[in-house]
């Protein structure tokens, strides 16, 4: 992304492919398509367990842009 | 007496909100401090204040209420708004460097500079104000039910209404006078009640529900399930939502506004990562005891006052609570809807070719008292109603979400062209005007896109389309090269000053 120069190439790697794990995790029909019908409560336990990963995908979002700040 | 207890709690609440704006507030000396409340609040004012915002106290009253219709499909809110965060986190260095270099105020004000096109502001503004009076609608039906549930049957809902609507009134004239630096302060003391006490109310019914018998085995297994491949709505409709309230949450001009206000891009991102977790903590709960209280006698009847309904098994001082979270939540969310609808209509649709704040104040007023009485009429006109209020909060989504494309294509990707800006927004709305009329629940023959799903495709695929077919001139892409330019340079400047700090921990 142009926005982020002082970040290394693998950083920048890294920042898209979480975002797309969270894009995948909450968005995609594959997924939560396997928590439709069956044993419950299934399809609570993904909204729980798939929005708590997302939220802990920012932490780590964070420590990748300061642990290039520390190392600029 | 139980009427003095609930209105008199509100009173003492707002009362306490306007004291803090007053202690707080401090002139504002131009419009651009006005607008964005000098660009120095904390990381913790901007989490508050992006929660004030997007949390409207519609979630106690019209969210709660379609996961009592709909079951566990209502957590899809809870999946885009935490997405959003991430999203804002990704935002938080382009939006907030542009707007401390370019002096940006509003969201027209970065589309105006991205793009370079008055008809791409005045676009965006139009369907900004379209898909915002549902939601002025929604907190005016949300503040109803709350002054009714504390009248405890001694105001009729519509009388009710009309206090809300006049509370909205009087609410608004507070931030016209402190302007957004009023609202960010007003948003911490109204989130710490909307979000703290909230939360802890909502933790407590989780827990006398668990333990009164209605637990997850009393819940109608069918609310329990999300849609099937082969289901009615179709396989693609809790991906509609969520992708169109994702895409629909950066749209929103008082939402868009928050990220100018923070002191520096960093702040914005550590604001997302503090937001995440209270966000998902809080609705988590809210949406959870939504699910469960199905099985209480009386909530299927009347799925937008669940929330009163379990407040009321505590007596008196628990619905006034719970009154107070819905009002606290309401205000920060309708205050800022109707500032920007005021500013959008003034700025950009009646004069766009004048300087801000050149006669714009009182096209402003103008504009916002015109929306606020449309909002009324049809909130007084609903204010009986106790179930589906959420129809307006999926309806505004499908329109709002047709300005995401050109705006976050336009932020991370310097082809994009204004031809393609407004040739992607009126088609998508066209769009999705279209299906929401003939479909308004989902497509069938889309696999369950909702109306604004299908505008979301045809919106995107034009603003592609168009860019790449048809590029911007060399002076406008070198125009608009420089502008991203100044991103890696601002980026850089930053790194220089901040070399010798050690960066906060999140």
């Amino acid at each position: 992304m142009s926005t982020q120069p002082r970040l290394s190439a693998g950083r920048r790697r890294a920042r898209r492919i979480l975002f797309a794990v969270d894009l995948l995790l909450l968005l995609c029909p594959l997924v939560y398509l396997l928590f439709g019908p069956g044993t419950q409560p299934a399809a609570y336990l993904y909204f729980i367990l798939g929005n708590a990963a997302v939220v802990l995908s920012l932490p780590v979002l964070w420590s990748l842009e300061t642990g290039s700040e520390k190392t600029s | 007496m139980n009427m003095l207890i609930g209105y008199g709690g509100i009173a003492l609440f707002t009362a306490l909100v306007l004291v803090a704006m007053s202690r707080t507030g401090r002139k504002n000396t131009s419009l651009s401090e006005y607008a964005t409340g000098g660009r120095n609040f904390s990381p913790w004012f901007g989490t508050m204040s992006f929660l004030n915002t997007w949390l409207a106290g519609s979630v106690f009253v019209a969210f709660a209420g379609f996961t009592v219709s709909q079951g566990v499909l209502g957590f899809y809110s809870l999946s885009y708004s935490v997405l959003a965060v991430v999203l804002m986190f990704f935002l938080g260095r382009p939006v907030n460097t542009w707007g401390r270099v370019h002096d940006l105020r509003t969201q027209a004000d970065l589309l105006g500079l991205r793009y370079g096109s008055k008809s791409v502001r005045v676009i965006a503004a139009l369907i900004g104000v379209l898909a915002s009076i549902p939601w002025v609608i929604l907190g005016m039906q949300s503040l109803g039910v709350v002054f009714t549930a504390l009248s405890f049957g001694a105001v009729s809902p519509v009388a009710a209404t009309v206090i809300g609507i006049l509370f909205i009134a009087a609410r608004q004239s507070w931030t016209v006078r402190y302007g957004t630096r009023g609202l960010i302060i007003s948003d911490m003391v109204q989130g710490l009640f909307a979000y703290g006490i909230g939360f802890l109310m909502a933790v407590g019914f989780l827990v006398w529900l668990l333990s009164n018998g209605h637990g997850f085995g009393d819940v109608n297994p069918a609310l329990l399930s999300l849609p099937a491949v082969d289901s009615p709505v179709g396989p693609l409709y809790l991906f509609s939502l969520v992708l169109t309230g994702l895409l629909g949450a950066w749209s929103w001009p008082d939402l868009f506004v928050r990220l100018f206000s923070v002191e520096s891009p960093r702040g914005v991102q550590k604001s997302a990562v503090q937001a995440a977790p209270l966000l998902f903590l809080f609705s988590g709960a809210l949406t959870t005891v939504s699910l469960l209280a199905t099985s209480v006698p009386g909530v299927t009847e009347a799925p937008d006052t669940t929330w009163f309904i379990l407040a009321g098994l505590g007596g008196v001082g628990l619905v006034t609570a719970a009154g107070i979270c819905v009002v606290a939540a309401t205000m920060g969310n309708v205050g800022a809807n109707l500032q920007a609808i005021g500013t959008q209509l003034a700025n950009d649709v009646v004069r766009p070719g004048r300087a801000e704040g050149e006669g714009s104040a009182k096209g402003a007023k103008i504009a916002v008292a015109a929306v606020t009485a449309i909002s009324a009429v049809i909130a007084l006109a609903t204010a009986n109603v106790t179930t589906g209020m959420f129809i307006l909060a999926l309806v505004s989504y499908q329109a709002i979400c047709q300005l995401a494309p050109m705006l976050l294509l336009g932020v991370f990707w310097r082809k994009g062209t204004a031809l393609a800006a407004n040739a992607s927004m009126i088609s998508g709305i066209l769009v999705a005007i279209y299906f929401e009329l003939n479909y308004p629940l989902s497509i069938p023959w889309l696999g369950g896109l909702t109306s604004g799903g299908a505008g979301l495709v045809v919106n995107t695929a034009v603003y592609l389309l168009i860019s790449l077919l048809k590029p911007a001139p060399a002076t406008e892409q070198a125009r608009v090269d420089r502008l991203f330019d100044s991103l890696n340079q601002a980026a850089a400047e930053q790194d220089a000053a901040g070399r010798t700090m050690t960066p906060a921990a999140p």
